[in-house]
């Protein structure tokens, strides 16, 4: 067997084509496919769109070297390690485990939103409980974070899951007695009775190696009989409990509906 | 038959006409007919006994004339041997002896079949520090580099050569000689040949090693298609779990290769734009300056913190202090702007976790800096010290980039981007996936047993910083979700250690500096942090 790049071919170049190309084609076609947020945060996307560029136009500037002799010996153990990443980059859908635990003290979730990046104005991007902020105190909703509530419920979707959370968390005493709709999958931790149960997301915060699960402890009769990690819809009534201490809200379940998996199991703060 | 050529490059005096001798005289090839072609006439001659059997022929090239395909072309059809041996001047690079060959007029007749650099064991660091590029560009093209005269070499001494000859060749076969007579040994023993590569037996080879890497990759690829779709051979929890591992390593690299792309561009905007002079004279006319440069550095540059160490190891190959690169190195991913508003979005309630982040972050990377500018063997610090003087990367090699165009220049940065990529993505890759096993076995509830007295509390957060390696613009939010466990002076190890040091970037420093240089700095790094954090953040945060 004589060396390949002799015959006229750099491979090095070729290689490098192939794994600037496959990393280009991945991220667009995770862009475009939307499978992008099951893998990181949409702020990140904009870097990814960088990505895809220079990727396209450094495999397009090592097109020439093809041709030429190549200045050493292709060192292939490097780039195979690129190609297997890209394998299994492909290869798997994205998902990722539910820890076995989830902290529901007051800061568990709530804290971790982010008021809106489009505000500029630091000052106005301070949190409800800011005695300057144009939120009263007794009304409820924050039109900072988009919340309002509709027809005098509290609807958490995709959208506010996380910004109710924080609210709710964080001013808890005008919340209480009033109706909530939320979902999310059945999940439990060492600990609860057999009532309890938190209808959960996964939040990620910047890629999914930092997701974690948010949402309400949740009292139901029946709560035992939903099998966990199924998708369930509640509607309940919000009070609060004592749990570990602190005081926290609680959702009093009067319906659990089981619903479909949504497309996207994330909810994201930050947007 | 082909023409089979062999090259011997290596600096006058290495023992190059030597070795052919030995060679020649070897019984593999006394069967052949061989010419012999110098372009260096050196103070070795072909051994006159071997001239007369009419075997082997000898033609010299005229003092400073280049060998031309041409020329090469008109000398295997005077006498058609079967072998050419190439004795290359050591002043000559490689490069453009091997375009030579490579045309078509003489692919035709002939195959280049081995390139071999030969090197006095004894000189050949000074040798390459003196006489840079083309020597390097030898030895970077050559497949089995050959130490002569490596007798008294001690074991220490063979270790470096071959750690400096992998950093500008990592696939080249090393041989030691302790004298040229030994080559005919090798030879006629076997345990070096000619006929596919000259490498030793018992190595794995190239096509071996290529299918090797295309099977595994192929099951790999069967394993993670195939398996999911049978539950019943293999538990679901255990492809959750991998799902779950292979989910987390692609999003840590989704997150971080656009960033390690920045660092790759700026490092190669530098390598193009800025010459070393320039950036050594700034660096050296006020040390205290460069310091506070190297803070403010940070702000301008606002990448994440495996976008800096390509940038800094190209400061520092580009002559730039130490210190203040270390500095840089270090404050440049806490100062950051999108970390600082972060972590104020994280602790909107306490601005003093800011301002404390901020201010042990700099004073951190000062103190590190200062220290290390005193670090003895400043010079021995950098993976391939050779660079030092030149870009070893096939896109420098032809002279300065200075007088190009700008539309070479911009070819080149962008291929010098890519080179550059290829060079610390790899450490990235496994950082990333490290750090996803991490993150899948060990759950970061876990941690919380650990919160306990404050010195433990901060050895653990600490050391989770460290592991999870979580990117630095968002650790803040990982960091408040901590907050709950752990009281705010720990948790400030965390965000403080964070951004300077993680498992990933680990990784990528020990892929560009000496492991002995690497360890040593995490270390104080760590003492540095912890002794800090301890005195400091209980009297800022009790007042």
């Amino acid at each position: 067997m004589k060396f390949l790049f002799r015959k006229g071919i750099n491979y090095e170049a070729v290689f490098k084509i192939v794994i600037f190309l496959g990393f280009a084609l991945f991220f667009y076609v995770a862009i475009q496919s939307g499978t992008v947020r099951l893998y990181v945060h949409e702020r990140i996307v904009p870097y990814l769109k960088f990505a895809v560029w220079s990727f396209a136009l450094m495999a397009f500037f090592t097109l020439g070297e093809v041709l030429e002799p190549a200045p050493r010996k292709t060192p292939v153990g490097r780039y195979a390690l690129f190609l297997i990443t890209l394998i299994l980059a492909v290869s798997l859908p994205a998902a990722v485990a539910v820890p076995d635990s989830m902290y529901l003290g007051s800061t568990a979730a709530g804290t971790t939103t982010l008021p809106d990046p489009e505000t500029n104005d630091p000052a106005g991007s301070l949190p409800a409980n800011d005695s300057d902020n144009n939120v009263s105190a007794n009304e409820m909703g924050n039109e900072l974070w988009g919340l309002s509530l509709q027809e005098g419920k509290v609807v958490m979707d995709d959208y506010n899951f996380v910004g109710w959370i924080n609210e709710i968390y964080e001013r808890i005493d005008i919340y209480q007695g009033i109706e909530i709709e939320t979902s999310g999958f059945v999940f439990r931790i060492d600990g609860f009775s057999q009532e309890q149960f938190v209808p959960a997301r996964m939040m990620m915060v910047c890629c999914a190696a930092d997701a974690q699960p948010v949402g309400f402890l949740c009292r139901y009769d029946k709560a035992d009989a939903l099998p966990s990690d199924s998708w369930v819809k509640v509607t309940g009534i919000i009070s609060r409990t004592t749990y570990d201490g602190e005081i926290i809200p609680l959702i009093a379940a009067k319906k659990v509906v089981v619903i479909e998996r949504p497309d996207n199991d994330y909810v994201y703060p930050l947007e | 038959m082909k023409i089979k050529v062999d090259i011997f490059t290596g600096f006058l005096g290495s023992g190059k006409t030597s070795l052919i001798n030995e060679m020649l005289l070897s019984s593999l090839f006394q069967k052949e007919k061989i010419l012999v072609i110098q372009c260096e006439a050196g103070k070795e001659g072909i051994c006159p006994d071997l001239l007369s059997e009419g075997r082997v022929r000898v033609e010299k090239l005229a003092q400073g004339a280049g060998l031309t395909a041409k020329m090469v072309r008109e000398m295997m059809l005077k006498f058609f041997p079967d072998r050419v041996i190439i004795e290359q001047n050591g002043m000559a690079g490689l490069h453009n002896l091997i375009s030579e060959l490579n045309q078509a007029e003489l692919r035709k007749l002939s195959y280049v079949n081995s390139i071999m650099h030969t090197a006095d064991a004894r000189s050949w660091e000074t040798l390459m520090h003196n006489m840079g590029s083309k020597l390097l560009e030898q030895a970077a093209g050559s497949e089995l580099i050959i130490f002569n005269f490596s007798a008294g070499l001690s074991q220490d001494k063979s270790k470096a050569l071959k750690r400096k000859i992998h950093a500008i060749n990592p696939s080249a076969e090393i041989l030691y000689l302790t004298s040229p007579r030994e080559f005919r040994r090798e030879l006629d023993e076997g345990t070096v040949y000619f006929e596919e590569k000259p490498v030793r037996f018992g190595k794995r080879t190239w096509p071996h090693k290529f299918c090797y890497l295309f099977f595994l990759g192929v099951l790999g690829y069967l394993l993670f298609s195939i398996l999911p779709f049978y539950p019943l051979l293999f538990p679901n929890a255990n492809m959750e779990r991998i799902q779950s591992l292979n989910t987390m390593f692609v999003s840590i690299l989704m997150q971080a290769f656009p960033f390690l792309l920045i660092g790759a561009f700026i490092s190669s905007l530098i390598q193009v734009f800025v010459s070393n002079d320039a950036l050594t004279r700034f660096f050296s006319k006020n040390k205290a300056f460069s310091f506070f440069m190297a803070l403010a550095a940070g702000v301008f540059l606002p990448v994440c913190d495996c976008a800096i160490i390509p940038v800094v190891f190209r400061l520092i190959k580009k002559g730039v202090p130490l210190g203040a690169a270390l500095t840089f190195l270090l404050a440049a991913p806490t100062v950051n702007p999108i970390v600082v508003a972060s972590t104020y979005y994280a602790f909107p309630d306490q601005p003093l976790v800011v301002f404390t982040r901020l201010i042990l972050g700099c004073t951190i990377a000062l103190l590190v800096g200062i220290a290390f500018s005193f670090y003895p063997r400043q010079e021995k610090i950098l993976l391939d010290q050779i660079d030092m003087e030149q870009c070893t990367c096939a896109y420098c090699r032809e002279g300065s980039a200075q007088d190009r165009s700008l539309l070479k220049k911009i070819a080149v940065i962008f291929q010098h981007t890519g080179a550059e990529f290829i060079d610390v993505g790899r450490f990235l890759i496994m950082g990333a996936f490290l750090t996803g096993l991490v993150q899948t076995f060990i759950p970061r509830e876990a941690l919380f047993q650990l919160a306990g007295a404050k010195g433990s509390s901060l050895a653990a957060m600490m050391g989770s910083a460290f592991i999870f390696s979580v990117c630095s613009t968002s650790d803040a939010f990982i960091a408040r979700s901590f907050s709950a466990a752990f009281p705010i002076d720990a948790v400030m190890g965390f965000l403080v250690l964070g951004p300077m040091l993680d498992l990933k970037n680990f990784l990528v420093l020990l892929g560009n500096f000496r492991k002995g240089f690497v360890l040593r700095l995490v270390f104080f790094i760590f003492m540095v942090t912890y002794f800090l954090l301890y005195y400091f953040t209980s009297v800022i945060f009790a007042g």
